[in-house]
């Protein structure tokens, strides 16, 4: 087939790297990108019957799941930024769990189809998102889950890693990432490194040392400091900002704060001291 | 006709420790057709709760029962509810139409069912002429009617809004507050709604569930638990700006603060419940509304013996009234006031402590005694 005459008759189609949003046809070393929304059901298999089989998702997840999972060592990606959004599926019914449904689902949260989406297990997976001006931030994907959740009845977290260079090791990097996902269990749906990081390059180090227990004993114990310490950490040291996401009375806290004191000698009015009971509790 | 009945709910997590649970004996029965309104500060449990009832958490402990039949194990797709987020839960690069569709589509509903159902969601909330534009060509409001478009879709008994209104502007979100109102009445579904904002808790409950650290700390209609809070987390977060705390003594008829800077005389039917209860020669915590706090000086000269002398730390004029946050002693109290009364910081102010109005709670226990 005259892939001009076919340029022509798609003025929007293009040769070269498969085009996420597009219907691709491997054309020797490149592919012929047609806009999915130019061509019906009907169009795309008269041409399935000329070009071959269209390049459709699954070929190219398999390029970038044969790519992390250490089976071909091409990267699939030449340019631009990625990241990888982590997902795992919980209180999942498997007798009825359609995957494809799943993925089909999963790829619409963001805002441009993802360069692939595969799973890595039976309930978890990952999406390759390249980065646009579009691409949603934290919170938004806390938003979004919760109507994949409605939509599939199912439970989901999610893990949104770094935005890596096309030029980083991303293999050894998505690798690492996925463990940090696989460990840690926050209570937060929709959580990124910065917040496990404490307890996920920590906990090791703190579980092994018996002064690092016996202070997270000392701390975790009481549910009523846990909570003091968190919120004092996460209020910047404010006693008022505290108090008041505490739902206590200013004065209440600051009793709070100088009983542990007495009782301890840890000072959460000290950043020293706040950061040091904050570390042990994790 | 849908009745949920909650008994003795508890939920732990598997990363929790022992016996911590995030959601502790929770009980609850909400009638048809009702609109319930769980309550709470960040972390107390009540979207928890609401993932348990649609499914999407697994119940530690305790029975859910919709219309009498224990639904614990039915999957989230059974159970016959819908759910409504904030309105960027949307699908970001599908239409509106395919927004409201596509839950339908993957529960493999019939093409043709599925252009009436949204279709008819559409007309309700007068989103027909937006039905071909993505969310990013909507105004606030009109995705967070998509959002409840995309609950009206599924024609279910149940609604469940988790914070739907949470991140629209103040303005947005008192006009959204009547529209999720009179839709309920228009769909008369049972709907429980979850928000942090006892304002939005206060205009649309018909009974207000107050969580706070994974329990309930008051069931009530908006009026009782404002005029009755069961203790002083209840007190301190229903009504806005919230209610005054002193720690006080009651002695001959009369309680003193700690620090000794004011005295007043306690009503005789309070005098005689707090007495009975044996708080005479005893610390207890007095509660005051700052609406309940007087500045004019006909209440002052009627009342005299309610006035407590303070210092105004700063003023904040609202427009109709101010809000004085003044100290006395070293306890700060805020009271609102009508905006002619506007002090500068530092003047000295007499204030009186409307008492008949007051409320008293245990030192301890914290739980109102009066």
């Amino acid at each position: 087939m005259d892939i001009e005459k076919l340029l022509a008759l798609f003025p929007q189609a293009n040769l070269g790297e498969k085009q996420a949003g597009a219907i691709s046809f491997r054309q020797g070393d490149a592919f012929l990108n047609i806009p999915a929304a130019e061509l019906s059901e009907k169009e795309r298999n008269i041409l399935e019957i000329f070009l071959g089989k269209t390049a459709d998702f699954e070929v190219e997840c398999g390029v970038w799941q044969d790519y992390l999972t250490k089976k071909s060592n091409v990267k699939p990606i030449k340019r631009g930024k990625i990241r990888f959004i982590q997902y795992e599926i919980r209180s999942l019914n498997q007798a009825e769990f359609d995957m494809e449904m799943f993925k089909k689902a999963f790829s619409a949260l963001f805002p441009k189809e993802p360069e692939a989406v595969f799973f890595l297990s039976k309930n978890s997976g990952v999406a390759v998102e390249k980065i646009n001006a579009a691409s949603f931030d934290k919170e938004e994907f806390k938003g979004i889950i919760q109507a994949l959740d409605a939509d599939l009845g199912a439970s989901c977290r999610v893990f949104v890693g770094h935005i890596w260079n096309h030029k980083d090791d991303l293999r050894e990097l998505f690798s690492s990432e996925r463990r940090v996902f696989l460990t840690e269990n926050p209570s937060e749906q929709v959580f990124d490194l910065s917040e496990v990081a404490l307890h996920y390059y920590c906990h090791e180090m703190t579980s092994k040392s018996p002064l690092a227990q016996k202070y997270h004993q000392l701390i975790s114990e009481d549910p009523q400091l846990k909570k003091i310490v968190v919120a004092l950490y996460h209020e910047k040291g404010n006693v008022s900002s505290a108090a008041k996401k505490l739902y206590l009375h200013r004065n209440t806290l600051q009793y709070r704060i100088d009983r542990l004191r007495q009782e301890t000698g840890l000072n959460l009015r000290r950043m020293d001291d706040l950061v040091f009971c904050y570390l042990m509790l994790q | 006709m849908v009745e949920l009945n909650l008994r003795h709910i508890y939920k732990h997590y598997d990363n929790a420790e022992d016996g911590q649970y995030s959601v502790t004996d929770f009980n609850l029965d909400i009638k048809d057709r009702e609109f319930i309104v769980f309550v709470g500060p960040s972390g107390c449990g009540k979207s928890t709760t609401l993932r348990m009832i649609a499914g999407l958490e697994d119940i530690s402990k305790g029975e859910f029962l919709i219309d009498g039949r224990v639904v614990n194990d039915e999957a989230p797709k059974d159970r016959d509810i819908a759910m409504v987020f904030q309105n960027y839960a949307l699908y970001p690069h599908m239409t509106v139409y395919d927004n409201m569709a596509f839950g339908l589509k993957l529960r493999k509903y019939d093409k043709g069912d599925i252009d009436k159902r949204v279709h008819h969601a559409a007309k309700i909330l007068g989103l027909e002429e937006y039905l071909q534009r993505k969310p990013a060509a909507l105004s606030g409001g009109q995705r967070q009617r998509v959002a409840l478009g995309r609950a009206i879709v599924r024609d279910a008994p149940i609604f469940l809004m988790d914070e739907p209104l949470s991140n629209l502007d103040a303005k947005l979100r008192v006009s959204m507050r009547a529209e999720i109102a009179k839709l309920h009445q228009q769909l008369k579904t049972t709907t429980i709604y979850v928000t942090h904002d006892q304002t939005e808790a206060m205009t649309m409950a018909d009974r207000i569930v107050v969580m706070r650290d994974g329990k309930i700390q008051q069931v009530g209609t908006p009026q009782e638990v404002y005029d009755h809070p069961a203790n002083v987390f209840v007190g301190g977060f229903i009504g806005s700006p919230a209610m005054n705390f002193f720690n006080v003594t009651l002695k001959d008829g009369k309680i003193t603060d700690d620090g000794n800077n004011f005295t007043l005389s306690v009503p005789e039917g309070c005098l005689k419940v707090l007495k009975d209860k044996g708080y005479d020669g005893k610390e207890i915590i007095f509660g005051i509304r700052p609406e309940d706090i007087h500045s004019e000086p006909a209440f002052l000269e009627t009342f005299p013996e309610s006035v407590v002398n303070a210092e105004v730390v700063v003023s904040e004029l609202l427009g109709a009234d101010s809000q004085l946050y003044s100290r006395v002693g070293n306890t700060e109290f805020v009271s609102k006031v009508d905006a002619r009364d506007y002090l500068a910081p530092g003047s000295k102010v007499q204030m009186g402590f409307d008492i008949n109005k007051a409320h008293f709670f245990d030192k301890d226990s914290e739980l109102s005694v009066y």
